[in-house]
């Protein structure tokens, strides 16, 4: 007994440890000259094939049972586990931190696979969580099954909970009561219940953040110039941003600003796209280059990334697709390019969309050429609404200067409130607006005033542009009705019967006057 | 959210249309939508601005209320008046923050301009502010 304390104290036991391992009751059985045996042993050969002393220590105090097992029995152990699919390193691992399992008898650990695989995973799926998370072959099947159902309660599906647990098998072994006062603690951090759901569905590894390091992560974020509102609406679209280092952070921004974005750029560009932070330096750099080659200058990328950094998450056959695409809708090259560079937005629309727009504005009253040169002058046309569109156009119609849109398409983007403002006090102090003195109405304000002695202000009150169209709609308004009654058969009808009822009254009239 | 963009009167295919540019309205809870029609109608925005700026800029909807009250009380203070009509003219300058306009008029100011001349051009030429 004296050898087997001097053993166990040479290699780093404690004496409260050594009595609790020869205490156990899988060893206790054991004479202490056979146990002296395989301790040396064991603890040799584990040495031999990988683990460290401090890991004999660890797994013999949480399974003591280790030291009751034969050589064979280990390799066989490591043999078979190879088998059903984990290296031998995996092997270590897992036992290092679950030793249990050289416990489990091979037969137990493939019942465990299939029943998981009847749960809805894979076997590789298996392998691979338990690779992350060994105490899964420690769980009970219908614990599984019953923590599913319960995570499912919260808002989850099946499939959810079966993606997340692949993810993060860790969440087997949170309990719900864990699970729930999680979700209460991030709301707090502010979000809502759904936006938590949804987080933890794109990334389940936010169960095993403490709430201290995300509200710190919070707080290290706003040092970098975001709002807490821009955090939280960044972290909803993009959660995995709780695992970056904020030094990671603070990195991507410096060598976005080497590529030629102020601080403030990459901030802006962030909040739209957290997803940039996903992106590798060199991937960003690629992109620069690649739609140089398509005839952007760097400046222009940078400019165009600013406006619209959903770019760097379009693939560059995408946009050599869309450039084609437009191609064909009657643009050069050059023109796509070109409108492009003022209005990037065009990449983010569908060409079905884009044919629909030049569509609407031909009905409008205007070729498809006249259309082509309009948008070549005013690319953002395919950003305005046709509803916009349809308003500035009438408007213009109705003061005859329909080709407006096609010589000076620009001076679209003038409200058309204004534009009606000007136009009645020109023509109240007799100037009547045609083609030919048109630019009167896109007059500088300070001019304006200058000139005539009006500021926007009371230009605005005094000809309300709103007030105008309320009138004007109701005008139309009954203008429809006496249309539609004009045409009905009901008016005829009625009409006739009027008609016929008036000339009967005549006549009984005629006839009573001549009696 | 549909419902609301309905409400402003914009049709179904200008919605599918605002959603294929900015798919992030989709998740847009009806408060936040609503907050931001408020904003445009605390710069006086009538019903048919509302409704053009809306529909032809759907990314605003997606911008934080803070960066467009930053925004807004930037351009203010720049001496930028009537935003309405500005921004019914170009609805894509809510997409930028306030530090993108004052960078583009300290440029112009330090080729000789005047700020009240600049914010005049810029409001006359809403178009200017696709140079930003």
């Amino acid at each position: 007994m004296e050898e087997l304390k001097k053993i166990f104290k040479e290699i780093g036991y404690t004496e409260e440890e050594m009595n609790e391992i020869i205490n156990d009751h899988g060893i206790r059985s054991f004479k202490p000259e056979t146990l002296l045996e395989n301790v040396k042993r064991n603890y040799s050969f584990f040495l031999s094939i990988g683990y460290s002393r401090e890991d004999v220590i660890k797994m013999t105090k949480t399974f003591p049972v280790i030291y009751g097992l034969s050589i064979d029995t280990i390799k066989q152990k490591i043999e078979d586990m190879e088998k059903l699919g984990y290296s031998k390193e995996d092997v270590i691992k897992m036992t290092k931190s679950f030793p249990t399992i050289y416990g489990y008898s091979i037969d137990n650990m493939k019942q465990k696979i299939e029943d998981m695989e009847e749960l809805g995973y894979s076997k590789e799926d298996v392998i691979k969580m338990t690779k992350t998370l060994p105490a899964i072959y420690g769980y009970s099947i219908d614990n599984m099954k019953q923590k599913i159902e319960d995570i499912e309660k919260l808002g989850y599906s099946k499939e959810d909970v079966i993606k997340m647990t692949k993810s993060l098998p860790q969440i087997y072994g949170l309990s719900i009561d864990n699970i729930k006062q999680k979700i209460e603690d991030i709301k707090k951090l502010g979000y809502n219940r759904e936006d938590v759901i949804k987080m933890t569905k794109i990334c389940p590894t936010i169960y095993s953040y403490s709430i201290d390091n995300m509200k710190q992560k919070i707080e290290d974020i706003e040092k970098l110039g975001y709002s807490k509102e821009d955090v939280i609406k960044m972290t909803k679209t993009l959660p995995a941003i709780y695992g970056y280092n904020i030094d990671n952070i603070r990195q991507k921004i410096e060598d976005m600003e080497k590529l030629g974005y102020s601080k403030e750029d990459v901030i802006k560009m962030t909040k739209t796209l957290p997803a940039i932070y996903s992106l590798s330096i060199d991937n960003m750099k690629q992109k620069i280059e690649d739609m140089e080659k398509l005839g952007y200058s760097k400046e222009d990328v940078i400019k165009m990334t600013k406006t619209l950094p959903q770019i760097y998450g379009l693939s560059i056959d995408n946009m050599k697709q869309k450039i084609e695409d437009i191609e064909k809708l009657g643009y050069s090259k050059e023109d796509v390019i070109k409108m492009t560079k003022t209005s990037p937005q065009i990449y983010g629309l569908s060409i079905d969309n884009m044919k629909q727009k030049i569509e609407d504005i031909e009905k409008l009253g205007y070729s498809k050429e006249d259309v082509i040169k309009m948008t070549k002058t005013l690319p953002a046309m395919y950003n305005y609404s046709i509803d916009n569109i349809k308003q500035k156009i009438e408007f213009y119609d109705s003061i005859d200067l329909h080709s407006l849109a096609i010589v000076d398409a620009k001076q679209l983007m003038q409200s058309t409130s204004l534009s009606y403002a000007r136009y009645m006090y020109y023509k109240d102090i007799g100037i009547n607006i045609d083609e030919t003195n048109y630019r009167k109405l896109f007059m500088g304000q300070k001019q304006f005033e200058q000139q005539y002695g009006i500021t926007k202000e009371e230009l605005l009150a005094r000809y309300d542009y709103q007030e105008y169209m309320r009138k004007k709609n109701t005008q139309d308004l009954g203008q429809e009705v006496v249309d539609v009654l004009e045409n009905t058969e009901y008016l005829e009808d009625t009409e006739e019967t009027i008609g016929a009822h008036e000339k009967d009254e005549t006549s009984q009239s005629s006839e009573n006057q001549s009696k | 959210m549909e419902e609301i963009l309905r409400g402003l009167g914009i049709s179904e295919n200008t919605i599918s249309q605002m959603e294929e540019l900015c798919p992030n309205i989709k998740e847009l809870s009806k408060e936040e939508i609503e907050k931001k029609i408020e904003k445009l109608k605390e710069m006086k925005c009538d019903d048919i601005q509302v409704r053009n700026i809306i529909s032809s800029n759907a990314i605003y909807l997606d911008r934080s209320v803070t960066d467009v009250d930053k925004l807004i009380n930037t351009m203010k203070d720049l001496g930028f008046d009537n935003l309405n009509i500005l921004l019914d003219g170009n609805p894509y300058i809510l997409n930028l923050d306030d530090f993108e306009i004052k960078n583009y008029i300290t440029k112009r100011e330090e080729k000789g301009e005047l700020l009240e001349d600049i914010v005049d051009d810029m409001s006359t030429n809403p178009f200017l502010f696709e140079e930003i």
